[in-house]
This record gives structure tokens, sequence and C-alpha cells, in this order.
């Protein structure tokens, strides 16, 4: 696929996509004035850009039947996570004990899966239910931290500081062994981009409750995608996933800024972990003598 | 007289030694008649040999090869449809004579090597079609099992360290990788892979 055509199926056709219905969902929101109208088209946005995407760059995922004579990978368990999940985000946002346990079953569900190869082959046992315990945790802390950053201010904080991490993450992974996973990527990164226009557009926009929840889900599954199967390194895995601690610093420290000051301030410090990750894997690059192209 | 006597003697020795000559020759043992092959062999890794070719931008062909190897031949030769054949292959051992490029052979974009280690070939079904053989069976490649028929022909035999039997086998097929889910790079890479099998098995 040239590139005119990755940015054809990949960037416009999501991005489009995302932002017709992140603008139905807006309007419903304004008219009703129930905030979970909003929501629960929110989650559906990111999702149907992400199918979309996916669809029109890679084809239809292998199906999961048992009868198929296809095995799903990694990546087809994204996308085949991110559709029921879509209808749930919202529901499970809500704050309380019951919907933090539906979480974690679902966190846990989503490892399961999309690791399924490494619990039937390497993780057996004890070992598997450690690995699983883990990266579960670490699913419902990034949940949470993007969670909090989609929800800290209305207006383009949340869309821009979310799109910061998925291009981030895209641009990463795209250098660092997988191109399908750098353009799923930036196929999320673009469907945050119309949610960053209609936030300028539009300030009382938000994504939190499902759209930061379908975020999270995608790109915590892409990226163990990215770090079990393709062979981006730990440490630039979790640079960027340290970016939203450093983007959540000026909403938590400084309550008094201005909306506007702490935007500045959290896209300037998660830049830092992002930039030094993706630098890393540029000099990396460049360094390398055994060069080839397709 | 005495001519005729060396002449005599001469004559003697040469009947003797026709005579010997003959009853040497008819004591000789009659060329072995041909036995049909019957065993079960192992595939010998450091004597066999799996590459491919595939077309880089519609140009050239870049060629490659899989390093590691291991499998079964149970082959009877006097009753072809007894024989099978399992093959596998750890995609891990690709070489293409670029370390970035095997490394990114080996991702999600192509091999999906750690989630999907190894490649077999298993036949469900083997005949022979004058000296052709030919294996029905399914090919196990990139989380997606198909069906795929395979030509060979057996290269020759003869007699490993032990005494053991040595045969050895050549294919060359064709597969189609977006047949297995293979379709990252379509302009830059043909679909096509042309591989070359070239197995040495010893009896078991």
């Amino acid at each position: 696929m040239d590139p005119i055509q990755i940015l054809l199926n990949g960037v416009l056709a999501p991005a489009v996509a995302a932002g017709l219905l992140f603008a139905i969902g807006w309007k419903a929101w304004r008219k009703t004035g129930d905030e979970a109208d909003g929501r629960w088209i929110g989650s559906l946005a990111v999702a149907a850009a992400f199918a979309l995407g996916f669809l029109l760059m890679l084809g239809t995922p292998a199906s999961f039947l048992p009868d198929s004579e296809h095995t799903p990978t990694g990546l087809d368990w994204v996308l085949w996570c991110s559709l029921p999940c879509a209808l749930l985000a919202p529901f499970l946002a809500r704050p309380g004990i019951p919907f933090q346990l539906l979480r974690m079953v679902l966190g846990a569900g989503l490892v399961r899966l999309v690791l399924s190869s490494q619990f039937e082959s390497t993780w057996v046992g004890q070992a598997g239910l450690n690995w699983l315990a883990g990266l579960t945790a670490l699913f419902l802390v990034l949940w949470t931290l993007l969670e909090r950053l989609a929800s800290a201010r209305s207006g383009l904080h949340g869309p821009i500081v979310l799109w910061l991490f998925a291009a981030g993450f895209a641009i990463l992974a795209g250098l660092t062994g997988s191109a399908k996973i750098g353009q799923l990527g930036g196929t999320l990164a673009a469907a945050l981009g119309a949610a960053v226009v209609i936030a300028w557009r539009k300030p009382g926009f938000q994504l939190a409750g499902g759209a930061a929840a379908m975020v999270s889900l995608l790109l915590f599954s892409l990226g163990l995608n990215a770090y079990f199967y393709s062979y981006t390194p730990a440490i630039d895995i979790l640079l960027i996933a340290s970016a939203p601690l450093f983007a959540l610093m000026p909403v938590l420290l400084h309550k008094h800024w201005s909306v506007t000051k702490k935007t500045i301030a959290s896209l300037a410090l998660s830049s830092l972990p992002i930039g030094i990750a993706i630098g890393r894997a540029v000099v990396e690059l460049l360094n390398e003598v055994d060069e080839y192209d397709y | 007289m005495k001519t005729l006597l060396i002449a005599s003697s001469l004559l003697l020795a040469g009947s003797l030694s026709l005579a010997t000559f003959n009853s040497a020759q008819a004591k000789a043992p009659a060329a072995a008649p041909i036995v049909p092959v019957v065993g079960s062999f192992a595939v010998d890794a450091g004597h066999s040999s799996v590459l491919f070719k595939i077309k880089h931008k519609n140009t050239a062909y870049s060629y490659g090869r899989f390093n590691e190897i291991s499998g079964t031949v149970d082959f009877n030769e006097a009753d072809p449809a007894k024989s099978s054949v399992t093959v596998k292959i750890p995609t891990g051992s690709v070489d293409t004579n670029s370390k970035k490029r095997d490394e990114h052979l080996l991702g999600p974009d192509f091999l999906d090597a750690k989630q999907f280690p190894e490649l077999k070939f298993t036949s469900t079904e083997v005949s022979k079609l004058g000296d052709t053989w030919r294996a029905k069976g399914s090919l196990d490649f990139h989380g997606t099992r198909k069906s795929i028929t395979i030509d060979f022909e057996k290269t020759g035999e003869s007699e490993g360290r032990g005494g053991s039997k040595v045969l050895g086998f050549h294919s060359q097929f064709t597969i189609d990788r977006t047949d297995w889910g293979i379709t990252y790079g379509p302009g830059a890479l043909g679909n096509d892979i042309d591989v070359t099998v070239s197995l040495e098995v010893a009896g078991q």
C-alpha cells in the first residue's frame, strides 16, 4: 500500500468517521443536556474509526470461531475486543466498586485474548496468572489516568493530550519493527485528531466517559502487541506509558492555572518521555548499518 | 616335435585360463533386483534445505532460507498410498542475509514468529505418478491451515554411517502468501513465494 493510500485509508477515512460521530454525539448531549448521550457515541466514534482504518488497511481479521481455518493474531483480537467494549465502555466508566470489578474482568479478558499465544505456549500455570494480574493492573492504571485527563477540563486539553499519546505511540511502533501496529496507532491518532478539531470549535466537548476508555483499551492492547509480538523495546513502551503521569502534573499541582496554561504545560511535560522514546528509536535507526527497504 | 609340444602347452594353458575365467563369470552374483524402499525416516537437518524467493518491486527475486528443519517421512515405495510426510520449520530460523530485514520478517507484518513459531506441512495423501510423487496435505503457516498439493521427486538413495538407508527428495512449489494472511507490502513484494525443499532423510 503506497503512502497516499495509507493516508486515505488509515488517517483521513477514520478521522472523517470519528468526526461525524463525535459531532452527532456532542449535538445530542447539548440538546438533551444529558452527559451520558455524548459518552455512548464517544466510545462508538473511536471504535468505529479504528475498525474502519483496520478493515481498509489490513482487511478482514481472522475469525475466532472454532471451525475457522485461521487463528486470530494479537492485532485481530484488538479489533474483536474493541467492538463489544465500545458498547460497554460508557457503562464501565461509571464510579463504584461493581463497575471497577467489571473493568477488571474486561481488562483480564483483553489481556488473555490479545496475548493468547503467550498464555498457551509460554506462560503456563502460576506464571500465566502472574502475567494476567500484572498486565490487568497496568491496564486499569492507564484507564484511570486517561479518564482523569479527559475529565480534568473540557475543551482542547483532554483530546490534544490523548492525541499526543496515540501519535507518539504510532511513530514509535512504526520505527521499532511493525508498520502494521504503527498504522493502527495512526488510525487511533486520526480519530483523536477529529476530536481535537471538534473541541477547538466547541469548547464544551469532552472525551470523558466512553471515549477515553476506548482510547485506553486500544492504546494498551496495541502496546501489548508492540512489546510482546514486535520488537519495540520495553524502555520505550514505558516512556510512552509514563506520559499521562507527566500530563496530569499541571492538572493536579497547579489547580489555579488557566485551562490554556495547563494544556500547554501538559503537552510540554508529556512530550518529554514521548520525545525521548522516539529519539531513541530514530538514533537506533540511523545507526543501523544493515539497511534494506521494500 | 619340440615346437608342437610348446604350441600344445600354450593352447592348453589358454584353454584353462579361459575355462577359469568363464567359471568365475558364471559364479559372479547376478545384479541385485530393485527392492522397493519401505520404512520410517527422520529428516537430516544438516543435509536438508528450505529456500524461498519472492519478487521485490516486480523487478528482481530476493532469496531467503530457513536454517532449521525437522520432520519424518514414512516412505513406502511398494505401496505409495501408505507413505506420509511431516515437515516442521521454526519460523524464527528465517535468514535473508540482512539482520534488520529478518527482524522485520519475524514481526507482525510478516511471519509473526512469536505468535506462530512453527511452519508445518502434514500430508494426508501420498501418491505416485510415474517418476513423480505427490503429497496432498495441510500447510499450517501464520496461524492459517490450508490444503496444498506438493509434487516431489526421489533424487537418490544411499547408505548412512550406521548402515541405515538414506533417501533424498526434492520439491519446488509456489504458494500465495495472502492465502495465509500475510498481506503486508502488496506493491513492494509479490504475493507468490517460490519454495524449494531438498530433504535428506535417514532410516530410523
